[in-house]
């Protein structure tokens, strides 16, 4: 049985109703995403144009033709992928109440809400990519047993100032823990 | 419902393979009844994929039967209840397993090897991990990959680039027999130069559409090993390593057992 509750569709109020009082809410930022998209655009176009530049780099044009094909269809996806996760991201909430955590969406008229109540944290996962790090930001996942893979975590992802987050949901961890 | 499913489905395969080939690990670590539960949900999954990749090709007219196979009386009268031609029934029963054996022998030969490479790592988790993810990446690439080359061995506006498929298939087979110096050859002998120039957009295309599909393949049993088995790089790595392998492994024991053993006096002795 896993420990979060993950909600489609409904209202924002519904929500709402469920939950405590908020202890405070953000947005992810879209900057760390936005440099992929960068980076994805430099080196699939750098590596499209040498194979423009290069037609004979396989021995025949047209077996050049498909590597190019294959790349142009690779890097596509990417892109639009990483399209779809800024997309998404823009529309993202993290929330913290006094009784639980909360990483909702809204997407073309369908909402999405991933629930774990405070005292079933059982850890946070706080990981820093290399880009995250020169910017400052991070991802947090809370754990509630079994596996970061499994379904009993909520991932806050490219969080803004992640530090000053962890230390506020530890204090409500510890305040929970403590009774008050 | 399920079609909102199925479309979320592609979505993943194709922009998601992460997520698509993640298992639920808390599932796979309950009990055996949990174990067996998520097995039996995997395997309608894979059957499913099955029948979704050989009933079309059926449906066209796909496989022929060498021998004539006729149903037995207590089958023909089974047939007869549920179908008006207990015949082209059967037929057709004949031809999905023979189009879905390919496939399903390339599922097995990949779990095999695939999780082979995953206990030489060191990094298996347990063997329903190893199934989630082939059955995922077979269920979807593989059965492109194959439908692909169907298409590819049969469409009349790219047949230039079927020739060269084949050619490639043969220089690979031919690379092994140099190597191995057994003098040995293939009936239809070495593979002539196919002109390229005469390459279609649509063969291009087709062609453009099989490599992206094996790289796909190749790369969703890489997030299996690292995701469901929470492997490292390298050993996701050795993981598809030791599935890429596969083919001249296949290829070296036929050269082996063209080699070392006479096939046509075991099957002439087993008919005496």
């Amino acid at each position: 049985m896993s420990a979060t509750t993950d909600t489609d569709g409904g209202t924002g109020d519904e929500t709402s109703r469920k939950t405590g009082r908020v202890v405070f809410e953000t947005t992810p930022t879209i900057k760390v995403t936005l440099i992929w998209f960068g980076i994805t655009v430099v080196i699939g176009g750098g590596i499209l144009l040498y194979l423009i530049a290069n037609p004979e780099l396989f021995g025949e044009k047209q077996l050049t033709d498909i590597v190019f094909w294959v790349i142009f269809l690779l890097f596509a996806a990417i892109l639009l992928r990483f399209g779809i996760k800024m997309f998404i991201l823009t529309r993202t909430n993290y929330v913290v109440t006094a009784d639980d955590i909360r990483r909702e969406y809204e997407l073309v008229y369908r909402r999405h809400a991933r629930e774990l109540p405070i005292e079933k944290i059982r850890g946070i996962e706080f990981d820093q990519s290399r880009i995250q790090s020169v910017l400052g930001f991070g991802t947090l996942s809370f754990l509630a047993g079994g596996t970061d893979q499994s379904l009993g975590f909520v991932e806050f992802e490219n969080l803004k100032q992640p530090h000053e987050a962890r230390n506020r949901i530890r204090t409500l961890i510890a305040r929970r823990a403590d009774g008050d | 419902m399920v079609l909102s499913y199925f479309s979320l489905g592609i979505f993943d395969a194709v922009f998601r393979p992460s997520t698509f080939v993640q298992s639920q690990v808390d599932n796979y670590t309950n009990n055996r009844l949990g174990q067996l539960i998520v097995g039996g949900r995997l395997s309608v999954f894979y059957l499913f994929n099955l029948v979704l990749y050989a009933g079309p090709l059926t449906l066209s007219g796909f496989g022929q039967s060498t021998v004539t196979i006729v149903p037995g009386p207590l089958l023909e009268g089974f047939l007869g209840l549920v179908v008006a031609d207990t015949g082209a029934a059967f037929d057709f029963g004949v031809r999905l397993l023979q189009n879905s054996a390919y496939i399903f022998i390339a599922s097995i030969l990949v779990f095999f090897t695939f999780h082979l490479g995953i206990i030489v790592a060191r990094s298996s988790t347990g063997i329903l991990q190893s199934v989630h993810t082939v059955t995922y990446s077979v269920g979807i690439y593989l059965a492109a990959i194959f439908t692909l080359v169907w298409y590819l061995s049969t469409a009349e506006a790219i047949a230039i680039a079927d020739d060269w498929l084949i050619a490639i298939q043969k220089q690979y087979i031919y690379f092994f027999l140099d190597i191995l110096e057994v003098g040995v050859d293939l009936p239809t002998g070495r593979p002539d130069p196919v002109d390229l120039g005469r390459l279609t957009p649509q063969g291009q295309f087709a062609l453009a559409g099989l490599f992206l599909s094996v790289f796909y393949f190749l790369y969703t049993l890489y997030l299996g090993a690292r995701i469901n088995h929470d492997a490292t790089r390298v050993e996701s790595l050795i993981a598809v390593g030791t599935v890429s392998v596969t083919p001249a492994l296949y290829v070296i024991g036929s050269i082996a057992l063209v080699v070392f053993i006479d096939i046509q006096q075991i099957v002439t002795a087993i008919l005496a």
